[in-house]
């Protein structure tokens, strides 16, 4: 086919609808192995030898920061400095050489998971010999801040799923560090605040989860839909309180929330929600139990009755996992 | 748009958070100032002992035949207990002598007049995993009422029993 032919036929597709603007460009790139759809790392499911990438990764992470802890005080600024930030910048470009080769790609990622897991320490060696209080609010929010605007920066240059992820960790450690900073110890703002930004984050993670669950970035989405409603379901679980000082409003709305969970599992072929969902609404049953009904109906006839109650959530949770095949 | 809005939603959300908070902390004040300021002391309140009767500042020394004996806190506080008056338009602290304290009429009323009272500080430092720590604590004051909260500035003299005693609401001036 001639290239003015393509471009006609483009043309065509394009002015008949078929075609969006989006999936053009995306069979662009996989045609011609750039961009997002070439990335492999964290789009297939991982073998031995990736898991081994991996936890290699982090043992050498856990290596560098025995090594700076034990000696902290005999180590110079710049050999602290050099161990770190040094370690980190230098894991980076590692991984970025051998990202570069397809068949070395996940050890390139194992080099970008180190450098992550190691900038952090990097910058608080930094900032504490600048004399800041490397435990404070402000000076995490500048860390994670720090961390978060350089892998997003990665992300849009090089389109890899892995600065995707590290992304949102560090967009979550950032999210949590300025609150606590904003915030300070300010009296209207109490431990239902901590909880109120979990249920914040979790349906976060939920709706990011969603929206990847239908592209490249696939894989993803398991990993936002579990740490998702655990966040969501825990905060709305927390938020209810304890008799004599419950949240009636989230001690009513959460089995619906619970409910609710179970059946978007159906929706959205996620395992995830289901067993999530089971065990949150087992744990709420026990909770309502415990809080509410031991002195009137009496310990002994609360317990059967709550025990029943799990054994219909129990088969709920069978039914609708093998009627639906959410393995 | 449609196809990517969860996406925006998700990293919207947690931005209008942040906006909110920044809003819950900030705007109210614009919005609700306090009128009254008032009188405070810090350090040891031991000897000369201050006192409020019938609206006026009191001192009561203590007369003893043998030597005074102090508590060891008392010197750890920095000795003799200091006046201040706190002005809410400023919002700082001024000290202030006896003599001149003893001309406020003072309301020793927890609430202030317009009602607001003042609080200690949450001992908040996040949660797992997201601990912090803060020079803001129970030793940090705060004018609270009407739903807004404003930060005192008084110094922090490190023990929280010793740092900060409400005489009263300054309601002549």
């Amino acid at each position: 086919m001639e290239k003015h032919e393509a471009v006609q036929y483009i043309k065509e597709v394009a002015a008949q609808k078929i075609l969006t603007k989006e999936e053009a460009v995306a069979a662009y790139d996989e045609g011609a192995g750039t961009g997002a759809g070439n990335d492999i790392v964290l789009t297939k499911k991982l073998g031995i030898a990736e898991i081994l990438y991996y936890i290699g990764g982090g043992i050498v992470f856990l290596g560098i920061a025995i090594l700076v802890e034990q000696n902290w005080s005999t180590l110079s600024f710049p050999t602290r400095l050099i161990a770190t930030l040094g370690a980190a910048i230098g894991a980076y470009i590692i991984g970025f050489i051998f990202s570069r080769e397809e068949k070395f790609e996940t050890i390139g990622s194992a080099f970008y998971l180190i450098s992550a897991l190691v900038l952090p320490i990097g910058l608080y060696v930094i900032f504490d010999n600048a004399g800041f209080d490397t435990a404070s609010a402000g000076v995490q929010s500048f860390i994670s801040g720090i961390a978060l605007a350089l892998f997003l920066l990665s992300y849009v240059v090089q389109r890899k799923n892995i600065f995707t992820l590290f992304s949102i960790i560090f967009g979550t450690w950032f999210f949590f560090a300025l609150t606590n900073f904003m915030v300070g110890s300010n009296p209207l703002f109490d431990w239902n605040f901590f909880e109120y930004r979990v249920l914040v984050v979790g349906l976060s993670y939920l709706l990011i989860g969603y929206a990847f669950s239908k592209t490249e970035k696939a894989p993803l989405s398991g990993f936002l839909y579990s740490f998702g409603i655990l966040g969501f379901l825990g905060a709305a679980l927390a938020l209810g309180g304890w008799s004599p000082s419950q949240n009636v409003f989230w001690e009513l709305i959460f089995p619906g929330l619970a409910l609710a969970t179970l059946f978007v599992s159906v929706y959205l072929k996620a395992k995830s929600f289901l067993t999530f969902g089971a065990l949150f609404l087992m744990g709420y049953i026990l909770k309502i139990t415990a809080e509410y009904f031991t002195s009137g109906l009496g310990w002994p006839l609360s317990l059967v009755l709550a025990g029943l109650m799990l054994i219909a959530v129990g088969y709920l949770y069978v039914f609708l996992r093998k009627k639906y095949s959410l393995a | 748009m449609k196809k990517n809005l969860p996406l925006i939603a998700g990293i919207t959300i947690p931005l209008l958070l942040i906006l909110f908070v920044a809003a819950s902390i900030y705007l109210p004040g614009l919005f609700t100032k306090p009128k009254y300021s008032f009188l405070y002391l810090s350090g040891s309140n031991y000897s000369p002992a201050y006192f409020v009767a019938n609206g006026q500042l009191n001192e009561h020394i203590t007369t003893s035949t043998g030597p005074t004996v102090y508590p060891p806190s008392y010197y750890s506080t920095g000795g003799q207990p200091q006046l201040f008056v706190y002005d809410v338009g400023k919002n700082q602290s001024e000290a202030i002598s006896f003599a001149d304290a003893q001309k406020f009429s003072l309301n020793t009323d927890p609430q202030s007049p317009d009602g607001f009272e003042i609080v200690s500080g949450n001992d908040g430092g996040g949660g797992f995993p997201f601990f912090y720590s803060s020079s803001d604590n129970y030793n940090t004051k705060y004018l609270k009422g009407h739903d807004v909260s404003r930060k005192l500035n008084i110094p922090d003299q490190g023990n929280y029993y010793y740092n900060f005693t409400f005489l009263g609401w300054v309601t002549n001036q």
